[in-house]
């Protein structure tokens, strides 16, 4: 159950809601819990088993690494990164690992091997990483263990965050399962943050949505230089409004619950570098991989050659993380490449004007969804080779121009587009600037408004899913 | 105390769906699955039945969330607040609507636009096709009179060859081609070759005044008006123009939906008050004196049910086969089943009749189920 549908927004929701908040406050982790429980029974309820029993057996294994000293620590923290890592590329990547083997075979003129796809389960990329991210911490003495398995368990599958992230840690969250106090003003803020996010998602991003799929689903000889340019940003767009609204809806969604969860986002696209794109991208992502990989493999305490390998790796990570498929991974690679090479030209890129070096990021972050975009490489090497090399297109679209480009379509991305300009020249003037959306709640005529626009077109269009949804 | 009537609001506003659905104030008309202005051509789907393997397969949460959004409370007035608003504003049609918007608010069917947009590298495909279908037709016309039967052609139109100067820039093909007409001519010229009698609309339509356009395909319908239709079976009938006459009397107009604004009312938009009490419903003058009676078999589209309405009084069993799939009985107006050619009611149905009257729109000319209705007829009459 999407956040993105009525079901969840007029249905879900405000029995979730009013439940909570009649129960007396010692019972609210329980009805936070059954109805994230039942959240997840609707969505994934092949998975749900599943789900319990990893966290019960984490909830264990942590328990017992606190206990243990000398060699069993050791012991234990690889049992559970061996069950947590052979359920993830189970899950995850046994279908593209069966097809790359059967391509193989049918080079050989062998007989292809046999295999039942397996169904991905939902959100288990965000929990893998929360669960390692638990027993790592645990281990390191970072975090006390759990002390109540029903404190883990609502760490877990709490529903704001359990399907696609932001992926929580538990020693930021663990002190917020007792004692939480909501103010009005705080419930208020949340409410509109989530309004706000509903928005991003469903007015923006599902209508940039239309123009990239349509460019994408083009044929080659059908795609010239402006089409290409012109579904990338689109997807660009895309991308940003759809997890980024997401991300606001979890925010809004946990402080309406009495949490308070960190940001995600940060205006990735007024980035002055990749590098500082990393840091404001998905920002529960790139700090995990920061810390349980990155920093692990040596970080950049071993000289500027080994720093460079290590961000490509922990970049191919990335890549592959996202997605079983050799794009994801090029993707990934892609990143790491410019990453290590906008290190080594930092000299001359510092003496470029600012809001040059915003463009310039801006730039290559589109090329880059292009790979992340395209069906396979194939498609993605010719969608850039038409951005980079001003190409007109050999045939007719088969689409017509009002379908090509929905003015609806064509206005969100245009308008998006000149939001994140904008934004870029304001952080030159000020660097200290932020636009950040929790500051909406300060207009609630507008939040209010927003809302009924987002239900009204909700209830008149088809139900986009969200991208990281797949992940 | 502010912030707690901000909050009251928005809790009220995300809530009102909820609301209505459990008062059952749906939309008030939920209940009219006829009401196309709510529910456009879908029904509304059932509520799903609850088994442990459909929850496990998530076909109960999909079913569910459908028959739940489809009844949301006040969902007519959200539909239509969202069409105004990207009407009103942007001047179009949600995306992948059937509906479109042309210059001067006239509505189109979407597939209209696509079929004049035709990019010319399908024209030679088309074009076989087309010469395919009017030589078949040109056979079975021969096959049918040797036998004492007749064949007759009608060549409904798209809404975009009555309104050219409607059809939007952006819904052109860039330079202005028209593939659809080159289509048009060749279906004239391959029916004038087979020596097959036929009416086309598409012709007299846009020969006709332009004052008197409305009267024979009404701006806000998605297909032809009493008139339109009668003045075009006339000229199958009975040749030229200078033959045509359809008288017509202004007749009560469901309010609720008719196909003279049938495109008007799926819009769906705010303050679309059609206004229509009467339309134009016409009569074939002279009236068809065939005798005996003879049976019919009437082939073809939705256009063909305006013809049904002008056919009925002069024939006997009338039968419609509609996209070459599925049987009507037009005497008492009920489906009689799906069209297999392998079948006894098939023969029954399509060999055992007098009269064929062939409705081509010219939209689908080149599709599969003329052809194939044509080639299996042509087969049968060996």
């Amino acid at each position: 159950m999407p956040f993105s549908t009525l079901l969840f927004v007029c249905g879900f929701l405000p029995w979730c809601l009013i439940t909570y908040w009649l129960v007396p406050a010692r019972y609210r982790n329980w009805v936070a819990l059954a109805f994230s429980v039942a959240f997840y029974a609707w969505g994934g309820p092949r998975f749900l088993p599943v789900v319990l029993a990893l966290g019960a057996a984490d909830f264990w294994l942590a328990r017992a690494i606190a206990r243990a000293e000398g060699r069993s620590r050791k012991t234990l923290l690889a049992l559970a990164l061996a069950v947590h890592g052979g359920i993830l590329v189970y899950f995850k990547y046994s279908n593209f690992a069966v097809a790359q083997l059967n391509e193989l075979t049918a080079i050989f003129a062998m007989n292809p091997y046999h295999w039942v796809d397996v169904a991905l389960p939902i959100g288990i990329s965000f929990l893998t990483f929360e669960e390692v991210s638990y027993v790592v911490d645990v281990y390191r003495g970072d975090a006390e263990p759990a002390k109540r398995g029903g404190h883990y368990l609502l760490f877990l599958m709490l529903f704001p965050h359990s399907i696609a992230g932001p992926i929580f840690r538990w020693k930021d969250l663990a002190s917020q399962f007792t004692g939480r106090v909501t103010s009005a003003e705080q419930f208020w803020a949340s409410m509109a943050r989530f309004s706000f996010g509903l928005a991003k998602k469903i007015l923006v991003a599902d209508s940039a949505a239309i123009l990239a799929d349509h460019v994408f689903g083009l044929v080659p000889a059908e795609v010239s230089s402006a089409f290409a340019w012109a579904g990338a940003a689109a997807y660009a767009v895309q991308i940003y409004f759809d997890f980024s609204g997401y991300s606001d809806m979890a925010i809004g969604l946990g402080g309406m619950l009495g949490f308070t969860f960190k940001e995600n986002f940060r205006e990735p696209y007024a980035a002055a570098s990749l590098a500082e794109f990393w840091q404001r991208w998905h920002i529960s992502l790139s700090s995990w991989l920061r810390d349980y990989l990155y920093i692990p493999l040596g970080g950049n305490r071993k000289g500027n050659a080994r720093a460079e390998l290590n961000a490509l790796l922990v970049f191919a990570a990335s890549g592959i993380w996202h997605g079983a498929a050799w794009n994801f991974l090029a993707w990934g690679l892609y990143h790491g490449i410019l990453v290590a090479l906008e290190r080594r030209s930092e000299p001359a890129l510092s003496r470029l004007p600012k809001l040059l070096r915003c463009c310039l990021t801006f730039l290559a972050v589109v090329a880059g969804w292009v790979i992340f975009r395209a069906k396979d490489l194939s498609q993605a090497r010719s969608m850039l080779s038409s951005m980079a090399f001003m190409r007109s297109a050999t045939e007719v679209p088969t689409l017509l121009p009002a379908e090509l480009f929905p003015r609806v379509a064509t206005l969100a991305t245009a308008g998006a587009l000149a939001f994140v300009l904008w934004r870029m020249v304001v952080r030159v003037r000020d660097e200290s600037s932020t636009w950040n959306s929790p500051t909406l709640w300060k207009y609630p005529a507008f939040s209010l408004a927003l809302l009924a626009l987002t239900l009204g077109h909700m209830a008149n269009t088809k139900y986009m899913p969200l991208i990281y949804f797949k992940f | 105390m502010r912030t707690r009537c901000w909050i009251a609001l928005h809790a009220l506003v995300a809530l009102a769906p909820m609301l209505g659905f459990v008062a059952r104030r749906w939309d008030a008309r939920v209940a009219q699955v006829v009401d196309v202005r709510l529910w456009g051509v879908e029904l509304p789907p059932a509520l799903p039945s609850l088994s442990f393997e459909d929850w496990q397969s998530e076909k109960t949460q999909s079913a569910f969330q459908r028959w739940f959004e489809a009844r949301v409370g006040f969902r007519g007035a959200m539909v239509r607040t969202d069409n105004t608003i990207q009407t009103l504003v942007l001047g179009d049609a949600k995306p992948g609507s059937y509906v479109a918007v042309g210059e001067g608010g006239v509505p189109f069917a979407a597939e209209d636009f696509r079929y004049m947009g035709t990019p010319r590298r399908e024209l030679p495909s088309i074009l076989k096709r087309v010469e395919e279908l009017t030589s078949r037709l040109g056979s079975v016309h021969r096959k049918l009179a040797k036998r004492g039967k007749q064949l007759v052609v009608v060549l409904s139109p798209s809404k975009t060859s009555v309104y050219p100067e409607a059809v939007p820039a952006r819904w052109r093909r860039p330079g202005g081609e028209r593939v659809d007409l080159d289509v048009h001519a060749a279906l004239r010229a391959g029916l004038k070759t087979s020596g097959v009698p036929f009416g086309d609309a598409h012709a007299l339509f846009t020969e006709a005044p332009r004052s008197a356009r409305g009267l024979l395909f009404a701006r806000g319908g998605r297909h032809w008006t009493s008139v339109g239709a009668c003045l075009t079976l006339q000229a199958a009938f009975v040749g030229g123009p200078s033959a045509l006459s359809c008288p017509w009397k202004p007749m009560p107009a469901d309010r609720g939906y008719h196909g003279d604004f049938d495109l008007d009312c799926l819009e769906n938009l705010w303050g679309t008050d059609v206004g229509w009490e009467h339309v134009p419903i016409a009569q074939l003058s002279p009236p068809l004196t065939l005798t005996p009676l003879p049976r019919l078999l009437l082939v073809g589209t939705s256009f063909m049910w305006m013809l049904a309405d002008l056919l009925r009084p002069f024939v006997d069993k009338p039968v419609a086969l509609f996209y070459n799939n599925t049987f009507f009985d037009l005497a008492v107006g009920r489906r009689l089943g799906t069209a297999d050619a392998t079948t006894p009611s098939w023969a029954e149905y399509v060999l055992e009749r007098d009269l064929y009257v062939v409705d081509i729109l010219e939209t689908f000319a080149h599709h599969d189920e003329w052809l194939a209705f044509v080639t299996e007829l042509d087969r049968r009459l060996d």
